[in-house]
């Protein structure tokens, strides 16, 4: 019975072939438009971490000077996203946690080792304490990190990323070998496998969450010691703070860095808040802190959603597109309506010789299901193209001037349709065409077949 | 003309003009705001920067040894890129315009206003020498540029140059109207927190737009305040501007020649800098070339909605037209009965994405922080549908109307 | 009212010419009702489309209520078939969309006549045919018989000098097909020329004449009654 619905289907479409093309593109296009906006919007929503979310938490400190919210300013009633020295050192201090990490990233210049001819070349660096390939759930291939007794006097380790390993040593196990970093030597006691998290979470600040992990993870304690200067976002949130040298960035009000803590329950969580609103408090005695608490301890996700990474093109893009599938789908409708109507006296015909009005729906039904399928087909090609030249347009700049395949990786990633978004675009073709074809199906099936028998 | 007629029979049948209004109204909708979009972002990609960038192009340097000389190689590679025949200017930069790396601090004609509550005036700082307004092609306005013997060689590291300042500074037309309303600004004071120091404004310069940022923002970018000091090394930042021409061949010539002019350094990057600006405005440039690409297409899409309806109305009613033309009527008549419903049904179309244009342009003014659409963009965007819908229906039409009269007599 | 003189017609396509009238000569004197025959094939419907203005003819001359029609513009040839010609077809040809009002509104409209008097045409129409109560139904609310009725309204709102009707009762039964018949005289005894093409010889005799087509000419004339004096002609009440 099927086979037979979907010959007479088939045989239809190809009747009025231009017709049928017409229907069909409409479809394939209004598919192509919202897949393509899914395929993106999905590609900055992921969930990085999804068995952690609700156990690693950001923190951040509202330091501003109490003054009124800029006209520009979208979200005023956040505080800065990232902590002055002094409060990640004082939160670091805490035992509540059950692990936590300040960090900030910086840039180093890396000296090739002797027997490479290379050039010495400039990597992007994360200055992170012992706590962050635990907390992040950072994969090794060679080796681990650095204890967390290291934090105050560092030994010269570092751990590389797959990438920087294959660079500098081409993958090999590179344990104990030497790593010249601006000059100074240093030792690889780790060696990252692949590791992207999407979006890349633990630094928003940088990067909108779209970048690839750093290159090389110095022990902390180095920061002092190496003068290594932050070369993310550095911004002074107190007209009080005073520059003068390197040091101030060490004792002023500015805000460089991330911190994150892993708490054993929601208990601890409630009591590293309440530390938090307490050490604010006790800081404001000193007349730090001018404004009312607004200190926010956020999980992963919620971290996401305050930063938006999804970000207001995306958006818009989504609605944009499912506005346009939903014209295709009017159109498709219309077009449908007058094939069916143009084709009654056959349906007429089939009722006179027998046919019930639910085979008549059903046969119809089934043509529009054909037709939402080929449309999606269609729209899936045409998905995949606008993806693809979407790559080139929108991410160029990214892939130009580095050799980290991990970049290339990166990019695709952001125009690629996983398995969830192409089932997602079957569904879609389904009932777009179930949607298109619907009402033409039932009038034609509501007609009494004696209309369509008489001449006139 | 007969319009109750038309009204009535439309309503009798009025699924294939719902559908069509349906679609006219949602594509009114996007077209409309999909425009001021584009524009918007073609307008922000497309302010004038003030900067010579097609002579123009950079360089960066860094250190491959811990004695490292930075200072002595500055001064080297200064003296070589200015004394190069194809260059106008070169200087070195604490950050490079259109890459958005900025370093931004607070000024004002008065230091008491400097710890009032969002007090002061943001602007964004560049450090260079006697050679950066040349090396970037601004335009001095009033004033003088730097001497060169008033720049101030580079100290230990970043923040400590920070603290090393200069007694001058040279400052945008926007900057020293903010700073001096009443347009005094030469020869005044201006005091810069978080430094806690203070210059003499000794020149102003008219245009200079650091990045192509959105309209809320771009006082940032306009405001800027260029002191005559040396950055701190180890990485070297040199702007260079060509002599119309001569940049390609000179950036060809420096890329042999320059990383080993100096020991212990490497050339990190060179890259000429309308290519530079070009990446800054990749996503303002993809955006509207997306949207407007998505707006045609939709309006495609309804073209091909407008023609299927009068093409099936035509296809359906030839009988009809056929005795409607025995009974008298010429084919100016049919012709004119098909515009006329057409435009009915666009016009309906037209109300409602009226309304949901300016519902999503609320929408899209608060979620972007632009100005609300101007009404002039709904009347271009009804034009154009009356129009395109004109045109849509034109062939239908004038098939109808020549559907012969001796239809009415057949009897198939 | 209606002269042919020689007047032929050809249908030509690449494969096969057709001569669907030839050399047919006929006068029809205005107050007439005039009944043609012929077999299918026979050229009638060729006929009447050319009687009607409705398509052109090659060669011979025709001509209409006194002006010679040979050479007329598509525009010139639809204001005759307005002004001075009413159809009625075999299907009724109502426009199903339409309410009866409408349906009979429809000529007068292409005559650009004001609102008032068409509204007085049209109620005195339907009046005259007997739908006065029916002015708001559309034609598939309506039986055949009333359709056709419709339909004479429409041809007749307009006034014209000559009714064109083709088969006009082949969608009827006796009872509706005798009530259009009498609807048919009663205008003809009016004063309107009414040339009907049918198949029904019990109809045809009703006529004042018969012509009978063969081959695309006129191969039979029959009279049965004679014209009435143009005296007898009432003033056109309408």
């Amino acid at each position: 019975m099927l086979i037979h619905d979907l010959r007479l289907a088939l045989r239809s479409l190809r009747r009025n072939p231009f017709l049928s093309a017409l229907m069909i593109g409409a479809i394939a296009v209004g598919i192509a438009a919202s897949m393509i906006a899914i395929t993106l919007y999905h590609a900055r929503s992921g969930h990085p971490i999804p068995w952690k979310s609700d156990k690693l938490f950001a923190v951040t400190l509202d330091t501003r000077d109490d003054e009124p919210p800029q006209s520009f300013e979208r979200h005023p009633e956040y505080p800065p996203f990232q902590l002055t020295y002094r409060d990640a050192r004082a939160l670091y201090a805490s035992t509540i946690p059950a692990h936590a990490v300040m960090m900030y990233r910086s840039a180093q210049v890396v000296t090739p080792p002797p027997n490479k001819s290379a050039k010495p070349f400039g990597v992007s660096t994360r200055v992170t304490t012992a706590d962050f390939f635990t907390m992040f759930d950072v994969p090794f291939t060679y080796g681990t990190g650095w204890s967390r007794a290291e934090d105050e006097a560092p030994g010269a380790d570092v751990v590389l990323s797959k990438f920087m390993n294959q660079k500098l040593f081409g993958g090999a196990n590179s344990i104990g070998r030497e790593v010249v970093l601006d000059g100074r030597p240093y030792r690889v006691v780790g060696v990252l496998a692949a590791w992207m998290p999407r979006p890349k979470y633990y630094d928003l600040n940088n990067s909108g969450g779209i970048d690839v992990p750093e290159d090389i993870f110095i022990p902390f304690g180095w920061m002092r010691t190496g003068k290594l200067m932050s070369h993310g976002n550095t911004n002074c949130v107190s007209r009080r703070a005073k520059i003068e040298g390197f040091d101030s960035l060490l004792t002023q009000d500015c805000v460089w860095l991330q911190y994150w803590a892993e708490f054993r329950n929601g208990a601890d969580r409630d009591r590293f808040q309440v530390f938090v609103d307490n050490y604010a408090n006790a800081e404001r005695e000193h007349g730090r802190f001018p404004r009312k608490n607004n200190n926010r301890v956020v999980d992963v996700q919620a971290w996401l959603g305050m930063y938006d990474v999804i970000g207001d093109d995306s958006r818009m893009q989504l609605v944009l597109g499912f506005v346009f599938l939903g014209v295709c789908v009017l159109n498709t409708l219309g077009l449908m309506l007058a094939k069916f109507l143009s084709a009654a006296p056959i349906s007429g015909l089939r009722r006179a010789l027998g046919a019930r009005r639910i085979d008549i729906i059903r046969q119809h039904l089934i043509e529009v299901i054909v037709v939402g399928l080929l449309g999606g087909a269609v729209g899936m090609t045409l998905t995949l193209g606008g993806l693809a030249f979407l790559k080139v347009l929108m991410f160029s700049s990214m892939l130009a001037h580095s050799d980290n395949p991990d970049r290339v990786a990166l990019v695709q990633s952001l125009v690629h349709m996983d398995i969830p978004v192409m089932a997602a675009a079957i569904m879609l073709s389904l009932l777009t065409g179930v949607l298109a074809g619907l009402y033409p199906a039932y009038r034609i099936g509501r007609l009494a077949p004696a209309t369509f028998l008489k001449t006139q | 003309m007969e319009i109750r007629a038309l009204l009535s029979a439309m309503w009798r049948n009025k699924t294939g003009p719902l559908l069509v209004a349906a679609q006219v109204a949602l594509t009114l909708a996007v077209v409309v705001n999909m425009a001021y979009i584009v524009r918007q972002r073609l307008e922000n990609a497309g302010k004038p920067t003030g900067l010579d960038l097609n002579n123009m192009f950079w360089i960066v340097t860094r250190a491959s040894s811990t004695n490292y000389n930075y200072a002595a190689a500055v001064k080297a590679d200064l003296a070589y890129l200015n004394s190069l025949p194809g260059v106008l200017a070169a200087s070195t930069t604490n950050n490079l315009p259109q890459t958005w790396s900025n370093t931004g601090l607070t000024f004002a004609a008065n230091p008491q206003v400097l710890q009032t509550p969002n007090g002061g005036v943001v602007g964004t700082i560049y450090f260079g020498t006697d050679k950066f307004v040349d090396a970037l092609g601004l335009k001095l306005v009033a004033g003088r540029n730097f001497d060169a013997n008033a720049v101030i060689p580079p100290s230990e590291n970043m923040a400590v140059s920070l603290g090393a300042w200069a007694p001058e500074m040279i400052i945008t037309q926007a900057m020293a109207t903010k700073l001096f309303p009443k347009g005094d600004a030469l020869g005044k004071t201006v005091y810069v927190g978080f430094i806690n120091k203070a210059s003499v404004v000794i020149g102003i310069v008219d245009l200079m737009r650091a990045n192509p940022v959105p309209p809320q923002y771009d006082q940032f970018a306009t405001q800027i305040v260029i002191v005559p000091v040396i950055p701190a090394g180890p990485d070297g930042r040199y702007v260079v501007r060509a002599k119309p021409g001569r940049r390609d061949q000179l950036m060809a010539q420096l890329d042999k020649t320059f990383a080993d002019l100096q020991p212990g350094r490497f050339v990190d990057r060179m890259e000429a800098f309308d290519r530079t600006a070009a990446n800054a405005r990749e996503g303002y440039r993809a955006s509207a070339i997306i949207l407007a690409v998505v707006a045609f297409f939709v309006l495609i899409v309804t073209v091909v909605g407008i023609v299927g309806l009068a093409a099936f109305n035509v296809a359906t009613r030839t009988k009809q037209l056929g005795t409607r033309r025995a009974i008298g009527a010429r084919k100016f008549h049919i012709l004119r009965y098909f515009l006329v419903e057409n435009w009915i049904i666009t016009t309906g179309g037209v109300v409602l994405g009226c309304i949901l244009a300016l519902a999503a342009g609320v929408q899209l003014s608060s979620m972007y922080q632009m100005p609300r659409l101007p009404l002039y963009y709904l009347v271009g965007g009804v034009l154009l549908l009356w129009i395109v819908g004109l045109l849509a229906v034109l062939v239908p039409a004038f098939r109808a109307a020549s559907i012969s009269p001796a239809v009415a007599t057949r009897t198939v | 009212m209606i002269q042919m003189q020689s007047v032929s017609k050809v249908f030509r396509t690449d494969v096969v010419e057709t001569h669907a009238l030839r050399d047919l000569t006929l006068k029809v004197e205005a107050g007439e009702f005039v009944a043609i025959t012929g077999h299918s094939g026979s050229g009638k419907t060729t006929f009447l489309n050319v009687a009607g203005l409705l398509e052109e003819f090659n060669g011979g001359r025709y001509t209409f209520d006194g002006q010679d029609v040979s050479r007329l513009t598509d525009n010139q040839r639809s204001r005759i078939r307005n002004e001075k010609i009413g159809f009625i077809f075999q299907g009724f040809n109502l426009i199903p969309d339409l309410n009866m009002y409408h349906n009979v509104e429809a000529p007068l409209h292409y005559r650009g006549m004001p609102g008032p008097e068409r509204h007085r045409r049209i109620t005195a129409a339907l009046d005259r045919v007997g739908l006065s109560t029916r002015t708001k139904h559309i034609p598939s609310q309506l039986s055949g018989g009333q359709q056709q009725r419709a339909a004479i309204a429409r041809a007749i709102c307009g006034d014209p000098r000559v009714i064109l009707a083709d088969e006009p009762t082949g969608n009827l039964d006796t009872t509706m097909s005798n009530q259009i018949m009498e609807l048919l005289l009663q205008i003809n005894a009016a004063g309107t020329t009414i040339l009907m093409v049918t198949h029904n010889p019990e109809l045809a005799q009703r006529a004042h004449r018969q012509l009978h087509i063969v081959d695309g000419k006129i191969d039979q004339i029959h009279h049965f009654r004679p014209l009435q004096s143009p005296q007898v002609v009432a003033s056109h009440a309408l």
